[in-house]
């Protein structure tokens, strides 16, 4: 209807303008037949004749300028403003984006991952040969040291000298830091496996199946890896004692922080840490987890809405599950969208020790503002030395004081993406429906779920012996 | 076309001038009438270059103006507002003087009609003493809350320019957007590797510059000075103005911070890389220049003191409470104000 109208008025339009233009020129002829039949004189005859083609071009000439200018005005402004590549070339220097070393090397596999069968040597020449020692007795190293290259890297690997291998393996274990994937957006995994492995505290041979069972897993599926040694994060720490578990938690976020600057097209990050292992390589993230629909996780019970982030917390998570830049006019409540869709940039577990508190283990990141602010917060020194008495009130301080943050939380049953194991639960002898049991037990693992998790197995004693139970239960 | 002749016919020699005009006339009209056509068509189509933005697009030329009132596309609120911080401490601890109340009402006219002038916002923000600001930790927080409640009041205005009471704005005809917004690429550094007085890391991990800055600050002796900022109405500014304040670090600094919320500002800039990739610098005499008195122990240095030979854009008597005659520079600033702005054509209104 509209453009009809429009349509019509134009024609209007032109008609008028062209009614208009036949008048002047009916007037023009008339006025110069006025002349012709007035004047005697020949002479004048010929100025009159000479006078109209003039007039015409005058008016033509004039009416075409007008336009070039008119137009030259928005082609010039849409270069000055559109064409950010014509500004950038005025503009002041602007450094580059770098990690956490200013130096970096690229790599063009999505798999990034450490020299794993060196564990055993890093573990003889410690922290100690690894960093140097800062003045106030902290560890502390070189970010803007160069790292070495292919030839000294070969004249070290074949020196029998102790100290040049010594030299060898501290440089391999600084340089793993700068690797970043150079694939472009087009190449780039959309989601990234993100873990942090210990050479202190875990045995060779685990460390070789956690490493394995996440390059199989994201071979499998096409995501990237990320893996990285906990004592890499050592010397960007204000405590660097590794045995308290927060320290332990403020380097999986920096790491996460570097998985994100190392991958900067991928737009998942899933951590999950060394005490874990993916029992279902073929489980797809995207359709296990981001095909879920707001539906069927509040109907399934699978997220935790209207819930506090820790036992007795004092502010709520949201109510209700959002779609991403909806309008509020289509924010009903009977809207169904995929997790994909919806909106939310951290995806974390609540779990129940019985004491309800969240999973640091297993969580999953989108790497958006809000991710970014959120691991810079506790990136930043002055809120890591705060004292606080255990990661799970750092997280519930951030998610209580912060709306925004509280907002970008998505609070998943932790059965979605990590079922504990439970030395009776998880036994495939065990018959009754599990569902069925009370919170919290109802999260332990069973033959046939995603992921497993050794909750508190490193105090226990049973890391070792349990990765490899599980390892050779993978399904593959 | 005709003129009227002369009936007496007596000065034959006017009566000739007077015809020949009209044979003039007579025989020009069509380039009398090409002409004036032309001069109206360019008036109507020409862009108007006073004050409207291209780069925001703000109807151009008085063509799209007219269209797009007629199309019924109003523009409700303005695309730049300036929040006028007036009141503050509102006479709740103290007597507030006649001086005080005089200053308030000559900067709100200032900002007032420059407003005007260039179609902008202007929302004036009460900051009188409050209880729930009373604490020591709390306070100062003032300016982060009025900020979320403008942006939500006014949520499709791009640019908030902050204002303290003890401003003047001295080049009233000068536009924001010719001014700053416009040349943020010549006269906005990311980094401050050009003039760093607080002495912080010129560079950290994972800032990402890529994106245009969300707020222009300026720097002064002390640092990052608060007294007049620029800030973009997003996601990003909405975030920082929640983060802004924190228990946790207010907790172990309350002592140490004696600018507060500024000092809160520089220790995240210092430290967290998100709010550091959508900060940029702009000379401080481009929106914040400061009187002698400030900055004192380097008075000399012309990066600071506003010059009204040089046309300083806004003058900001920061500081002035603390020891200096506030009343004495603003009356000051006021005469220069004046001389600079009266027009000869002013007397003829009265004005």
């Amino acid at each position: 209807m509209i453009p009809k109208k429009k349509n019509h008025t134009k024609n209007n339009f032109v008609a008028l303008v062209k009614s208009w233009f036949l008048a002047v020129q009916e007037e023009g002829e008339l006025l110069i037949f006025d002349k012709e039949m007035s004047s005697s004189g020949s002479d004048d005859n010929k100025y009159n004749k000479k006078k109209r083609p003039l007039w015409k071009m005058l008016s033509i000439f004039a009416i075409s300028l007008t336009l070039v200018i008119y137009l030259t005005s928005f082609v010039y402004s849409s270069i000055m403003n559109g064409d950010s590549s014509l500004r950038s070339e005025k503009s002041k220097y602007v450094p580059r984006t770098k990690g956490l070393y200013f130096h970096e090397i690229k790599q063009h596999s999505p798999l990034i991952f450490p020299a794993v069968e060196q564990q055993p040597a890093l573990k003889t020449v410690g922290l100690k040969v690894l960093f140097t020692k800062g003045t106030q007795g902290n560890y502390v190293v070189n970010v803007d040291q160069k790292p070495m290259t292919e030839k000294q890297l070969k004249v070290l690997k074949a020196s029998e000298d102790t100290n040049d291998k010594t030299l060898f393996i501290k440089n391999q274990f600084l340089d793993h830091g700068r690797l970043v994937y150079d694939g472009s957006k087009r190449e780039s995994p959309k989601t990234v496996i993100v873990t942090l492995v210990d050479f202190d505290t875990y045995g060779l041979d685990s460390t070789v199946k956690i490493v394995q069972n996440r390059v199989d897993y994201a071979q499998q599926q096409g995501y990237g890896l990320y893996v990285r040694w906990v004592q890499e994060f050592v010397p960007f720490l204000q405590d660097q004692d590794l045995n308290k578990p927060i320290n332990h938690d403020f380097a999986k976020f920096i790491m996460m922080r570097q998985a994100m600057h190392s991958f900067p097209h991928a737009e998942n990050f899933w951590f999950i840490d060394k005490s874990g292992l993916i029992m279902d390589i073929k489980v797809n993230l995207e359709t296990y987890f981001f095909d879920l629909t707001n539906k069927e996780m509040i109907e399934n019970n699978l997220v935790f809405l209207n819930s506090p982030v820790i036992q007795d917390g004092s502010i709520n998570t949201h109510s209700n599950i959002w779609k991403k830049n909806a309008k509020l006019s289509d924010t009903t409540d009977n809207s169904v969208f995929k997790l994909q869709d919806a909106k939310f940039s951290m995806v974390f577990a609540k779990q129940f020790l019985p004491i309800e508190n969240l999973d640091t283990s297993s969580f999953l990141m989108r790497n958006d503002l809000y991710s970014q602010a959120f691991l810079d917060y506790f990136g930043d020194p002055l809120y890591r030395q705060y004292g606080w008495q255990s990661i799970q009130q750092a997280l519930s301080h951030i998610f209580e004081w912060h709306p925004h943050m509280m907002r970008s939380l998505l609070l998943i049953r932790e059965k979605v993406l990590g079922s504990y194991y439970h030395p009776e639960l998880s036994l495939k002898t065990y018959k009754d429906e599990i569902n069925e049991l009370e919170v919290g037990k109802n999260d332990a693992y069973r033959p046939g779920d995603f992921i497993i998790k050794f909750r508190d197995c490193l105090r226990l004693k049973t890391c070792n012996s349990l990765l490899t139970e599980y390892y050779n239960e993978i399904s593959k | 076309m005709l003129l009227p002749l002369g009936s007496g016919g007596t000065n034959t020699n006017q009566k000739k001038q007077i015809y020949k005009l009209n044979l003039f006339l007579n025989n020009n009209k069509r380039k009398i009438l090409a002409a004036i056509t032309l001069l109206f068509v360019l008036f109507w189509i020409i862009p108007s270059s006073s004050h409207e933005e291209i780069n925001y697009n703000t109807s151009s030329s008085l063509v799209s103006k007219v269209f797009s009132s007629i199309a019924g596309v109003k523009s409700t609120s303005p695309k730049i507002m300036i929040i006028l911080a007036v009141n503050s401490g509102g006479g709740v601890l103290r007597w507030k003087s006649e001086q005080e109340w005089a200053i308030e009402r000559l900067s709100i006219s200032n900002k007032r009609n420059f407003c005007l002038r260039h179609g902008y916002g202007l929302a004036i923000k009460d900051m009188t003493t409050d209880k729930r600001y009373s604490h020591e930790y709390r306070e100062g927080w003032h300016k982060a809350d009025v900020l979320k409640q403008t942006m939500r009041e006014f949520p499709d205005t791009e640019w908030f320019w902050w204002l303290d009471t003890e401003t003047l704005i001295m080049e009233p005809h000068i536009s924001i957007e010719d001014h700053i917004l416009n040349r943020l690429d010549s006269i906005a550094e990311r980094t401050i590797q050009h003039f760093n007085p607080l002495a912080l890391p010129i560079n950290i991990a994972n800032i990402d510059y890529k994106e245009r800055p969300d707020l222009l600050l300026t720097q002064d002796c002390t640092g990052f000075n608060l007294g007049s900022f620029m800030i973009r109405n997003t996601e990003w500014s909405s975030l920082l103005l929640d983060m802004w304040w924190d228990p946790a670090a207010y907790v172990q600094k309350h002592m140490v911070w004696e600018h507060r919320e500024q000092d809160a500002l520089e220790s995240m800039y210092a430290n967290q890389p998100w709010v550091r990739s959508k900060i940029a610098f702009i000379p401080l005499r481009s929106i914040n220049s400061l009187p002698p008195g400030a900055c004192s122990d380097q008075a000399n240095d012309d990066k600071y003191l506003y010059s009204s030979k040089e046309n300083d854009f806004v003058i900001n008597m920061d500081g002035c409470s603390y020891g200096r005659d506030c009343w004495g520079e603003m009356q000051k600033y006021m005469n220069i104000y004046e001389i600079k702005n009266n027009k000869w054509y002013n007397k003829l209104f009265g004005i």
